[in-house]
C-alpha cells in the first residue's frame, strides 16, 4: 500500500469539507497520527465555528431602512428612462439637422430639375 | 434584463454578514454596502450573465482593499491586559486579503473556486494564503494565552 503525501493545500480542504469521502479518510488518518497537526487543524476548524457563530445573526437581522431604500430607488427602471429620453432628444436633433440640411438640396434641387424634366421626354423619344 | 433590486435583495443578507466581518462598526458596515450596491448597480447593464452574489461580493472585496490597514484600536485590548481576544476583533487585525479569504470560505462557505474567482487569484493562490491567514489568526487568538503559559514557569522558578 502507498501512502500518500497530505499537503497543507489537502487540510485547508478538510477544514472547507471541499475533499472527495477516500481523500477524507486518508487525512483523518493523517491526523490521528500527527498530533500537532490535528492540533492546528482543530484550532482552525473552532475559528471558523465562532466566526459563523459571531457572524451568522448578520444574516437573519432586519436589513436597515436606508439600505433597502437606496436598492429600491437605484433600480433598473432609471437608466432605462434615461436612456429613453437620451434617445428622443437624440431623434428630433437628428431629424431637424437632416430636415435643415436637405432643405437647401430641395430649393436647388427644384430649379435644376425643371430642365431635366424637360430633357427626360426627348431623351425618351429619341431612343 | 433583470430588475437590480429583485436581484440584489436576496444576496443582501450575505453581502452585509461579509462587511461586517470587515467592519465591526454596523453603520460602516452598511456604508460599505451601499457603496458596493451604488458600484454593482453602475456594472448592472454589462452584467447580465453574471453571478450577482459573487460579483457584489468581488467589488465589496476590492473596496476593501483601498481601505486603511487593520483598525488600530483592535491593540487596547492586548495592553489592557485582557485574555480573550474576540475572533471578529482577532480578524481585523489581519490584512485586508487575508481577511476576505477566511470570511470567504469558512463564514460564506463559498467553494474554494468561487472564493478565488471573488478574490481575483487563482486556486492555488487561495490554497497557500489561506494557511497564512488562519495561521495568523490563531496566533493572535491564542497569543494571551501564551503570554501566561510562558510567564507561568518563569514566575515559579522566582519564588
Amino acid at each position: 500500500m502507498t501512502i500518500r503525501v497530505i499537503t497543507e493545500a489537502d487540510l485547508q480542504c478538510f477544514i472547507d469539507h471541499s475533499l472527495a469521502p477516500e481523500k477524507k479518510t486518508e487525512v483523518e488518518n493523517y491526523l490521528h497520527g500527527d498530533l500537532s497537526a490535528a492540533q492546528r487543524v482543530g484550532a482552525y476548524e473552532r475559528q471558523a465555528e465562532a466566526l459563523r457563530r459571531t457572524l451568522g445573526p448578520v444574516g437573519t437581522e432586519d436589513v436597515p431602512a436606508s439600505l433597502n431604500t437606496a436598492l429600491h430607488s437605484a433600480g433598473y427602471q432609471l437608466p432605462r428612462q434615461t436612456a429613453l429620453v437620451l434617445g428622443v432628444v437624440a431623434g428630433i436633433f437628428i431629424g431637424a439637422l437632416a430636415g435643415w440640411s436637405s432643405r437647401a438640396l430641395l430649393e436647388a434641387g427644384t430649379s435644376v430639375q425643371s430642365p431635366g424634366h424637360l430633357q427626360q421626354p426627348i431623351g425618351w423619344s429619341s431612343r | 434584463m433583470k430588475n437590480f433590486s429583485a436581484a440584489v435583495l436576496p444576496h443582501l443578507p450575505s453581502l452585509r454578514r461579509f462587511a461586517r466581518g470587515h467592519c465591526q462598526d454596523v453603520d460602516a458596515a452598511d456604508v460599505l454596502v451601499l457603496t458596493t450596491l451604488k458600484k454593482l448597480r453602475a456594472r448592472w447593464l454589462w452584467m447580465a450573465h453574471s453571478n450577482v452574489r459573487l460579483s457584489a461580493l468581488r467589488l465589496m472585496c476590492g473596496l476593501v482593499d483601498g481601505q486603511a490597514s487593520p483598525t488600530p484600536t483592535a491593540d487596547h485590548s492586548e495592553n489592557y491586559g485582557q485574555k480573550f481576544i474576540g475572533p471578529a476583533i482577532a480578524l481585523s487585525k489581519l490584512a485586508p486579503v487575508q481577511r476576505s479569504s477566511i470570511l470567504l470560505t469558512s463564514v460564506e462557505r463559498l467553494p474554494h473556486r468561487e472564493a478565488a474567482q471573488v478574490l481575483d487569484i487563482s486556486e492555488g493562490e487561495l490554497l497557500r494564503l489561506l494557511p497564512q491567514a488562519r495561521e495568523q489568526l490563531r496566533l493572535i487568538v491564542e497569543a494571551p494565552f501564551r503570554q501566561t503559559l510562558i510567564k507561568g514557569p518563569y514566575l515559579r522558578r522566582v519564588k
